[in-house]
């Protein structure tokens, strides 16, 4: 055997270690019903919730009182509403977000969002009415 | 269907666009038929031919590029690229930009950097131009075709970045002012654009964008050397210049990457110049296959062996720089990336682009007629199988077909090229550069699979397992990548010490000994001097020391001439790079630490404490201490449509002396279609950044209305209450005055509020004017914000001298923003490392182009 052929097995190996891992830790997309359930298995451990900001329902942003606390009604894919506490300031312009990927885990009767990101509706369906008249 | 003539619309300029994107197309495609029919077949009117089509393409490719700038540049908003990506008020030298805001305009940089190489290769491969330039005139035509934008019943082919803002969006004809103008004259209604992404409005990435797609761009031609060696059955002909374009590319991107990096560091407000995102990792995956590309060919190009992992190495490069196209332009990451994304529905004409080139790759593989028909057959038959169902079970059996592919592609390179009999010397350079370029493999595979998870999860893991993964985070990148990084600091640190062939024992035996003793010194000394902890860190910072002992060693001790110290300062380049990583991620620390406030996150460990605490509240004139510095917010101005914030750092020693003191601005911008986006700002110093960033700021929130009036009758140094009775407010002075050259005569009262431990002074006034016998009175309030507190004086009783006024109040709202404040301790050697890694490559690549001199010169 030569040592080129040790090589290419020693590395194929390592590879799929890596990939297994890799996927074996990477979190899931989940519903919040989803994440109520797997908290059970596994309270630490992360996942994402694609959701929807609630825009009936109040946020809740006092930066005087705590600049690292901000609350928002989420609902996702299913129609399932969470209460999401996100432990950083208010997002630029969240009120007009359309689609919001949540990081994070659940809790009791709140998600607890570790990372937000925010998805803005895309330009390509913008108001064209926004264009000035003059 | 009513025909409008439409008013004030230049038609004729997006109709020549729309030729000349045509002509480019198939003049490229044409001129690579007629390029590979010369390789076959040598034939000087086939070479005529095809030379005569590429200067149409090249010609047709800048003219596009003109057509598109002049449309933005007189801003003919008629055309939906200048609607959507400028406006009027747009500089000049923004302009250029707009190329990479939108896809089609990608696509054209990436086609005019070509076209570019085109003209370089034309002129300099020699021998080499009719194979290469088939290849790349076939990426051409490809790339061409994404911006046809015809529609073939319900198949849409590219998109055209002159398509009419009319027909891309027909629901513009039918806002209502236009009932009153008239649809023909919809152009006075569109007057402006809706502008240009206001993070793309910075000199950094005027330059980053067009960096990164000649770094993509470059990386064709070491592709199209490998398969042009196959197409000619050359073997080594082709190791030099693909070795000198995999330099190029090699340094191009790297360049680009981490330009990118820097402009996110300064201007982005993620506090960090990688973030392991799905856009960043595209760019950053063809990069690592390419520098471990670049050490394979050296050993081929020395010692006559690997030939077929050289090939496979820069097959697979080109593979993934257009996968990473794939990735970013079709819209597959959408819940991945914090990077905006525009889904044209093209994902199906990229994947035909990236396998075309598998196929002409896999194709050429196969050197009998046989074996290139029956793949030929199959592959059409997967691709229409493909095109007519997208079941499950086909899913799977196109992931088999492309490992089976694979399979061939490198056992057909092995029949061409079969191993030799023997093996490396532990003490032959080659031995060592394998090794590391192995380990700069794994560390692309785990960025590639990483990163690919929204694929799998569309192929078959939300159908099969239901499962739906993402893309690892930082931090789980971060854990498997730094075992990689160190392997690579070792390896670097060990070929350059060996010989090729064989090593003499005795001189590899001491030089071993030099470079681990050198190391284990400096290793103690960064321990010490950077107060690296844990075992891991410590470890990895003893592999970055020897890597930069070794090659610091080596340089000086075998130092000719600057143009064959390449390799070595590349390889110093990289290890500073990877000290000033470990040093500033392990050692950053957040300044703005806060421990106001409730915390709902239960605190299990130190991660959790961190994460929540991180934003600090500064309210406007009020000193707050932050770790080491005492901060005030001090005020705010405007230069449009920019927003500053003055944050003012002071050092104070304890009997109050103030040691230093500076000011930062960072400011945020309130974008009309992109919300405020934010800016920070950061204070260099020669071993450390405070990178400070506004989050939040009091004007972002809503002002209540004042309420709950309340009359009051006071006399001098009367305390009285607002209706909560929350607020004190006591009657100072009164002052009055005529106004001059006027009957008009003024009342102002001075009237202190308090709040809890605050004072605030408000001055509301009256104005009695008299106009002859009619005489009238005039208020002016004045209102406290910080107190909440708004106050009316409304007359006086001259009889008892006692005062009437009214107060109503509201929420008392302060002027205050909230900032983090994050220290990056020695981020300044991940710039200097970089700096030196590619100056590296560009002494290398000097070299190797002497040595492509010196052979032709032998030759004649």
């Amino acid at each position: 055997m030569k040592l080129v052929h040790i090589a290419g097995i020693v590395i194929l190996g390592i590879a799929i270690a890596i990939i297994i891992s890799t996927y074996n830790n990477s979190s899931q997309y989940v519903s919040f019903d989803g994440a109520d359930s797997l908290a059970i298995e596994n309270p630490s451990r992360s996942y994402k919730v694609v959701a929807e900001l609630n825009k009936d329902k109040p946020m809740k942003y006092d930066p005087q009182k705590n600049p690292n606390h901000f609350e928002f009604y989420a609902t996702d894919s299913l129609g399932a509403e969470r209460l999401v506490i996100f432990g950083d300031s208010k997002p630029a312009d969240f009120e007009r977000t359309d689609k919001l990927v949540l990081t994070g885990r659940a809790e009791k009767d709140y998600f607890i969002a570790e990372d937000i990101l925010t998805k803005c509706p895309s330009k390509y369906n913008e108001e064209i009415t926004s264009t000035d008249p003059q | 269907m009513e025909v409008i003539n439409f008013v004030g619309e230049n038609l004729w300029i997006g109709n020549l666009g729309n030729i000349l994107v045509y002509l480019a197309t198939f003049a490229a495609l044409f001129g690579a038929i007629f390029y590979l029919l010369n390789t076959k077949n040598p034939n000087e009117t086939y070479l005529g031919t095809a030379r005569k089509l590429m200067v149409v393409h090249n010609i047709s490719v800048v003219g596009i590029f003109v057509v598109l700038f002049f449309i933005i540049f007189n801003h003919y908003y008629e055309y939906q690229y200048a609607w959507q990506h400028s406006s009027n008020s747009l500089p000049v030298y923004y302009m250029i930009s707009c190329f990479w805001e939108g896809q089609e305009g990608s696509f054209l940089l990436w086609m005019f950097w070509h076209s570019v190489i085109l003209v370089i290769l034309r002129f300099r491969a020699r021998d080499w131009e009719s194979s290469t330039l088939f290849i790349i005139g076939l990426a051409q035509f490809a790339l061409g075709s994404m911006l046809l934008g015809i529609e073939i019943g319900s198949v849409k082919i590219g998109s055209s970045p002159f398509v009419l803002l009319r027909d891309f969006q027909p629901d513009i004809l039918n806002i209502p002012i236009l009932n009153e103008v008239g649809k023909e004259n919809y152009l006075q209604v569109i007057k402006d654009g809706s502008g240009l992404n206001p993070l793309l409005q910075n000199y950094w990435m005027v330059i980053h964008p067009p960096t990164l797609f000649f770094g993509f761009a470059t990386a064709i031609v070491p592709f199209a050397y490998a398969l042009a060696g196959l197409i000619r059955r050359i073997n080594e002909g082709w190791l030099l210049p693909a070795l000198i374009w995999t330099l190029i590319s090699t340094m191009v991107l790297g360049a680009g990457i981490i330009m990118g990096g820097y402009w996110a560091y300064e201007s982005l407000n993620f506090g960090g110049y990688w973030a392991w995102d799905p856009v960043e990792n595209a760019s950053l995956m063809p990069w690592i296959l390419l520098i471990s590309a670049a050490h394979i060919l050296l050993i081929s190009y020395y010692r006559k062996k690997l030939f077929v992992l050289s090939r496979s190495l820069l097959f697979f490069s080109f593979f993934l720089v257009l996968y990473a196209t794939f990735l970013t332009r079709s819209g597959i990451l959408g819940e991945a990336s914090v990077h905006a994304f525009t889904d044209l529905g093209m994902s199906g004409q990229l994947l035909l682009l990236l396998f075309l080139f598998v196929f002409v790759t896999v194709f050429f593989t196969f050197t009998k007629r046989k074996g290139r028909f029956y793949f030929t057959l199959s592959f059409l038959l997967m691709i229409g199988l493909n095109v007519f169902s997208s079941h499950i079970a086909l899913k799977l059996i196109d992931v088999m077909y492309f490992l089976v592919m694979m399979y061939y592609m490198v056992a057909n390179l092995l029949v061409i090229n079969p191993n030799p009999k023997k093996d490396d010397k532990l003490t032959a350079r080659e031995f060592w550069m394998f090794s590391g370029s192995l380990v700069l493999l794994l560390s692309a595979i785990h960025v590639v699979f990483g990163t690919s998870s929204p694929v799998l999860n569309k192929l078959f893991l939300v159908d099969l397992f239901d499962l739906k993964l993402s893309v690892p985070g930082p931090d789980e990148f971060n854990k498997i990548q730094i075992y990689f990084a160190m392997g690579i600091a070792l390896l670097s640190g060990m070929g350059q010490l060996f010989r090729y062939k064989q090593t003499p024992k005795a001189k590899i035996f001491k030089d071993l000994t030099y470079a681990f003793a050198g190391a284990i010194i400096l290793t103690v000394l960064a321990v010490v001097g950077f107060q690296i902890y844990g075992a891991t860190y410590v470890i990895f910072t003893f592999f970055i020391c020897y890597t930069l002992f070794a090659n610091g060693y080596h340089l000086i001790k075998t130092f000719k001439s600057l143009i064959t110290a390449g390799a070595s300062i590349a390889h110093l380049g990289f290890g500073i790079l990877l000290l000033g990583v470990l040093v500033s991620s392990v050692k950053q620390k957040v300044l703005s630490y806060n421990n106001i406030g409730k915390n709902f996150i239960e605190e299990t460990d130190q991660a959790q404490k961190d994460f929540n605490k991180k934003n600090i509240l500064l309210v406007k004139g009020k000193p707050t201490n932050i770790d080491g510095f005492q901060v005030t917010f001090q005020d705010t101005f405007s230069v449009p449509p920019d927003k500053f914030f003055i944050v003012n750092y002071k050092k104070v020693d304890s009997t109050g002396k103030v040691l230093e003191e500076f000011n930062l601005k960072p400011n945020a911008q309130n974008n009309p279609n992109m919300g405020l986006v934010s800016n920070p700002d950061t204070k260099h110093y020669w071993n450390r950044d405070i990178f400070t960033h506004v989050t939040y700021e009091s004007s972002l929130e809503k002002v209540e209305d004042f309420k709950d009036y309340k009359l009051d009758t006071v006399r001098r140094n009367q305390a009285f209450l607002t209706a909560s009775g929350t607020k004190m407010l006591v009657l100072d002075s009164i002052v009055s005055f005529q106004k001059q050259n006027s009957e008009d005569f003024i009342v102002k009262a001075f009237v202190k509020a308090i709040l809890l431990e605050d004072t605030f002074l408000l001055s509301p006034s009256f104005m009695l004017h008299s106009n002859g016998k009619n005489s009238s009175i005039e208020y002016t309030d004045d209102v406290s914000s910080p107190a909440g507190v708004l106050l009316r004086f409304v007359g006086i009783i001259p009889a008892s001298n006692e005062f009437i006024f009214t107060c109503a109040e509201r929420k008392p709202k302060m002027d205050y923003i909230v900032m983090t404040a994050i220290e990056f301790p020695f981020i300044r050697l991940v710039w200097a490392g970089t700096v030196l890694m590619v100056l590296g490559f560009f002494i290398a690549l000097r070299n190797r182009i002497r040595q492509v001199r010196n052979l032709k010169e032998d030759e004649n």
